[in-house]
């Protein structure tokens, strides 16, 4: 079957399977930096965004995103231009083996774009569906916390970079 | 056998019609997590609730009427939860699962599927509930008591769909509170408690208590309510009723627990949560 959606704001018709993941769905048209993790919704290492907000895509049916906006990690910044979020995550060293950072800056960019003073309490909360088997999540809460204050700045000072 | 077809339909009326269409292949998607996890047997094709016009939540005289795709994130976000029955409904969904899933989860499909540790069920039978189906014909409501009776989703399999849950208006009165013990935050439920307490004059004028986990269907604890109706509250009047409860179940032994342990564990998960919904009264005065 043939949908229509959005994916980092390009429009695309995909040709699915009805039965698909949106999880197998991206990462077959070269979105890697969605991960595959437990296929269950228990890490969180396959968070994208729908509609803006943060979903496991193990857990999603492709089709059900016919007509919507899913953001992966790819839409957010790029080598050369880093979005905030990815830049405090790398100045705070909250990232090791990486694999649930796409996951992790997702969830928190989805938390500032409602809240972008958010507390302690929030923060976990908002990341209580992220798993990390590296950092032990301090400098991760540190790089979120980090990443709403480079936001803030950006916004002040109309910086193109992470404006996407 | 694979998925076939995927429909999404615009309104109920579309949606019945598919399910008649599909005969008993095709199987209604609300939040599609447990749809997704687990293929049903001899699923041939997808009716996606997600558009049909049942996502929402309105105020209404005779309570709060919540579309059955509705997600579960909405009981934290809505500003009409937060104070509600002393915040009990927040409590729950803030307790259920992890904030993607809540996005996907909807009100729906969690009470329809029950498993042992699904924590909507549970609230719902403290609220007292009620529950709005449709099919090609008629409408049917259920009491909660009546719904949670057995598994509701068998009941509904004859092309009927959840369409609304019917929460009762505010009682400025009541305070309730949702208590989840499970080994992290998020983890499934070992046991789960939900208590409303009705207070007037300082007399506990009415009590309803559910808990989770124990048995394969959530159960009201009928033998506490007792204890605490037309009673003036004290810590001891609470822990009795706590040990009542717990006496009235014969807890599941499920791969992470003994049924031992979780017997234990139930006269104190109750009390913490009868406590937290008394205590809520006190804040109000202070
Ligand atoms: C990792 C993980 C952890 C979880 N932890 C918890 C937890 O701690 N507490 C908790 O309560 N839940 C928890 N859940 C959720 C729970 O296990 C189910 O997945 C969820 O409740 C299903 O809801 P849904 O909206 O996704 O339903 P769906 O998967 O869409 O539907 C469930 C069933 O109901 C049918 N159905 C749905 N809506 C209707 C309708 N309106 N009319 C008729 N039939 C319908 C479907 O055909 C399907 O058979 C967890 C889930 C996961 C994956
Ligand atoms: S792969 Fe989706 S939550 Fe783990
Ligand atoms: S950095 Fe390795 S899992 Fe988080």
């Amino acid at each position: 079957m043939k949908i229509k959606l959005s994916i980092n704001k390009k429009k695309q018709e995909l040709d699915i399977l009805p039965g698909e993941k949106l999880l197998d769905v991206l990462r077959s048209r070269g979105y890697h930096s969605v991960k595959e993790g437990c296929r269950e919704g228990n890490c969180g290492a396959c968070v994208v965004l729908l509609d803006g907000k943060p979903v496991n895509s193990c857990l999603v049916f492709a089709a059900h995103c016919q007509e919507r906006q899913i953001t992966t990690l790819e839409g957010l910044g790029s080598p050369g231009s880093l979005h905030p979020l990815q830049e405090a995550f790398v100045q705070s060293g909250a990232i090791q083996c990486g694999y649930c950072t796409p996951g992790m800056i997702l969830s928190s960019k989805a938390l500032l774009d409602e809240n972008p003073d958010p507390s302690d309490d929030e923060i976990e909360i908002a990341l209580d569906g992220n798993l990390c088997r590296c950092t032990g999540y301090v400098q991760i809460l540190e790089a979120v916390k980090k990443g709403a204050k480079l936001l803030k700045k950006v916004k002040k000072t109309g910086d193109k970079a992470g404006g996407k | 056998m694979s998925i076939d077809d995927y429909f999404i339909p615009r309104n109920v009326k579309d949606a019945l019609l598919l399910l008649e269409k599909g005969e008993k292949g095709y199987y209604i998607l609300s939040g599609g997590t447990s749809l997704a996890f687990s293929k049903p047997k001899g699923i041939k094709g997808i009716v996606d609730l997600s558009r049909s016009g049942l996502d929402y939540i309105k105020k209404q005289k005779d309570g709060i009427h919540i579309g059955a795709a509705t997600p579960v994130s909405e009981l934290i976000k809505n500003p009409l939860f937060s104070s509600y029955f002393g915040g009990v409904a927040k409590e729950a969904a803030l307790n259920l699962a992890t904030t993607p899933l809540r996005n996907l989860i909807t009100i729906g499909g969690n009470v329809l599927r029950i498993y042992l540790w699904s924590n909507l069920p549970v609230l719902f039978l403290s609220l007292g509930a009620r529950f709005k189906t449709a099919s090609k014909n008629d409408d049917a409501f259920f009491e909660a008591d009546e719904f949670f009776s057995s598994q509701p989703l068998p009941r509904l399999k004859n092309g009927r769909i959840l369409k609304e849950i019917i929460l009762p208006p505010d009682d400025k009165a009541a305070k309730g509170a949702f208590l989840k013990f499970s080994l992290t935050k998020t983890d499934f439920a070992l046991l789960n408690v939900a208590a409303v307490l009705w207070i007037r004059k300082g007399k506990c004028t009415k009590a309803r208590i559910a808990i989770g986990a124990a048995s394969p269907l959530p159960m009201r604890l009928i033998k506490a309510e007792e204890v605490l109706t037309n009673a003036v509250l004290t810590q001891e009047v609470i822990s009795t009723a706590a040990k009542v409860g717990a006496q009235s179940i014969k807890p599941l032994r499920d791969f992470r627990v003994s049924d031992d342990y979780k017997s234990r564990i139930a006269p104190a998960l109750i009390e913490s949560c009868l406590i937290s919904a008394w205590k809520k009264f006190h804040k109000d005065n202070a």
